[in-house]
């Protein structure tokens, strides 16, 4: 079927998706809480708005209750951080391909460029 | 044609609340949702934060053409609202006009709104619990209907062969056909 098209670059995705696997699963926010109960119904609503980041408990609290990987739920927080370490460690390996080193300290330089190679070759960016 | 949606915001207007779906792609279901509001520059501060938050391509209207005069004026301010906040934040607007939106379902032989309803169930299996049952013509409508029709406008928006009209009028006229 022919569809509407927009000529835009394709957005990033939203930062978390917890609202619509809450809503698909049919459960409300207080019966969340009641649920995770280190949690409160403002702090799981404060997370679906996106207006703060859970943490590491929580994230795996919810993975945990909607069955469903961290990194698909919190797709675009994922796909942000992958991008930050992903650059940080282009630019750490640039450096360290320009230190002049012996002993040592050039046998550690040499062992960590060996990683990132093999790193890159085995599927990682 | 292909498909380069990225995200949509279909928003269905009512005199005192409206419905929003986000959709990414014809099957993948970002958000949907009802808000409700006393007065009609109520939903500004709504419209300004689903905008804020979805970051979508597309802001897609419907409703804003109501039959009822008492609701028409309401509807139109809602939607002047919404042009105004998708300006700022220089998203796309789209409107999709009543017959437009009647005549896509018609091809799926829907003939009303609890047939559109279950009609978006099929597409989206898990919200086939949500579908409410038809209901005698006093009772109100149910919350759950305005979290359809908003998501069936984003369906109509992203499979329609017909363009939907991209310009609203300044007075917030949507489109004739919806008048």
């Amino acid at each position: 079927m022919q569809t509407n098209e927009v000529h835009e670059q394709p957005h990033e995705p939203l930062a978390n998706y917890l609202r619509i696997q809450r809503l698909k699963a049919g459960f409300t926010q207080q019966e969340v809480a009641e649920v995770l109960q280190h949690l409160h119904r403002d702090i799981i609503s404060r997370h679906e708005r996106q207006e703060s980041v859970p943490s590491l408990l929580v994230a795996l609290m919810y993975e945990t209750f909607y069955r469903v990987p961290v990194s698909e739920i919190f797709v675009g927080l994922a796909k942000k951080v992958e991008f930050d370490v992903e650059t940080q460690l282009a630019e750490y390996e640039k450096y360290l391909g320009e230190q002049s080193a012996t002993g040592p300290r050039a046998a550690s330089i040499a062992r960590k460029l060996e990683w990132l190679s093999k790193r890159r070759s085995s599927g990682f960016k | 044609m292909s498909t380069q949606i990225s995200r949509i915001l279909a928003v269905e207007i009512r005199a005192a609340r409206l419905g929003y779906a986000v959709l990414e792609s014809t099957n993948r279901l970002g958000d949907f949702g009802a808000a409700s509001f006393a007065i009609p520059s109520a939903a500004r501060q709504r419209i300004a934060r689903m905008l804020r938050l979805y970051r979508p391509s597309v802001l897609v209207l419907h409703g804003a053409g109501s039959r009822y005069p008492r609701d028409m004026r309401v509807r139109k301010s809602i939607a002047r609202i919404a042009k105004d906040e998708a300006k700022k934040a220089s998203v796309a607007m789209a409107v999709v006009p009543e017959r437009g939106f009647k005549s896509f379902f018609h091809q799926f032989h829907c003939r009303d709104k609890y047939d559109i309803a279950a009609t978006v169930a099929v597409r989206f299996p898990e919200l086939a619990w949500r579908v409410p049952p038809p209901l005698d013509f006093y009772d109100p409508e149910p919350r759950q209907m305005l979290y359809f029709d908003s998501i069936a406008l984003a369906i109509v928006y992203l499979e329609s062969p017909e363009k939907a009209n991209p310009n609203v009028a300044d007075d917030g006229v949507l489109s004739p056909a919806s008048k």
